[in-house]
């Protein structure tokens, strides 16, 4: 008699331990799926801020390479410029993200490409944007 | 000395303890708040995706809106600043609509951003030269809102 219930207690301990173990790794699943994709949607909108932010100062200037040097201390690189910025996506001489523009003028227009990255080269967000020097306000 | 007789109940496999029902109250609870939590996630990448094609899309539209204005001081310099007919027909046919206004000419273009918004540019046009008076967001259609299910306001007919 008491086997038996010992038996019916270890296979209800067992049955709850089993039960636990799975229901644990959905919830880790859910809750690591979920961080991903918060930690994606805050890198993409920082990227997103930060190549709109540089697109505007060098879509307004007259030297836009110059420009971008002097705000985010970018030095020449593989035939553009290149800054680097810190986890919040601010200028830094941290190398956590790399900002690069590069630009190209024809009869006084002047096309720009704006992209954040990381530093091994994947590209997280880019723009294109232009400024016409022609037309003057 | 007598032992305690319990009077037996049949238990079934359902028949649980309450550690073990606390137990899957607790785990039900978890995975209601890991999946609101990614459900939260999910609609912030969404969210931040749809800026980023926004930002993208607005500044491929001016970028356009530069490479038009461009376009137009050639023309005007090939026109010499005299707005005849065919000049103004040459500047329609690209999309360029002559607007004078107070003794000026001035010319005015519209470059899409979405099905709903375009960039509106305003140029002055003086001795043959164009010279950019504004370029703003505008809206170009009347929104189309998804009509909604039938929500009470509140208004009770006898009111």
């Amino acid at each position: 008699m008491n086997a038996r219930h010992d038996y019916a207690f270890l296979a209800e301990l067992t049955a709850a331990a089993l039960f636990f173990a799975l229901a644990a790794t959905v919830i880790l699943t859910l809750f690591a799926g979920a961080q991903k994709r918060a930690d994606e949607a805050a890198r993409l909108s920082g990227a997103v801020l930060a190549a709109s932010s540089a697109a505007e100062l060098v879509r307004t200037s007259a030297s836009p390479g110059a420009d971008f040097m002097a705000a985010y201390g970018a030095a020449p690189e593989n035939g553009g410029y290149e800054a680097f910025l810190d986890p919040s996506f601010l200028p830094s001489e941290r190398m956590e993200y790399v900002l690069r523009l590069e630009c190209s003028e024809e009869n006084g227009l002047c096309r720009m490409r704006v992209a954040v990255m990381f530093p091994d080269g994947e590209e997280i967000y880019s723009l294109s944007c232009a400024s016409y020097a022609g037309g003057e306000a | 000395m007598r032992r305690a007789r319990f009077k037996k109940t049949p238990m079934g496999f359902t028949a649980l303890g309450a550690p073990s029902i606390l137990l899957v109250f607790v785990l039900l609870c978890l995975v209601c708040f890991a999946s609101l939590s990614l459900v939260s996630a999910n609609a912030e990448l969404r969210l931040a995706a749809r800026l980023a094609q926004n930002t993208a899309d607005w500044y491929e539209a001016d970028a356009l809106a530069q490479d038009r204005l461009q376009r137009l001081d050639a023309l005007l310099a090939a026109g010499g600043g005299a707005f005849d007919e065919a000049f103004k027909a040459t500047l329609a046919a690209e999309g360029f609509q002559y607007t004078p206004e107070n003794g000026e000419d001035r010319i005015v273009f519209y470059t899409t951003i979405s099905p709903y918004t375009a960039i509106e540019t305003l140029v002055r046009v003086s001795g043959g030269k164009g010279a950019l008076m504004r370029s703003a967001n505008v809206v170009t259609e009347d929104l189309v809102y998804t009509e909604l299910p039938f929500i009470w306001n509140g208004v009770i007919q006898d009111d």
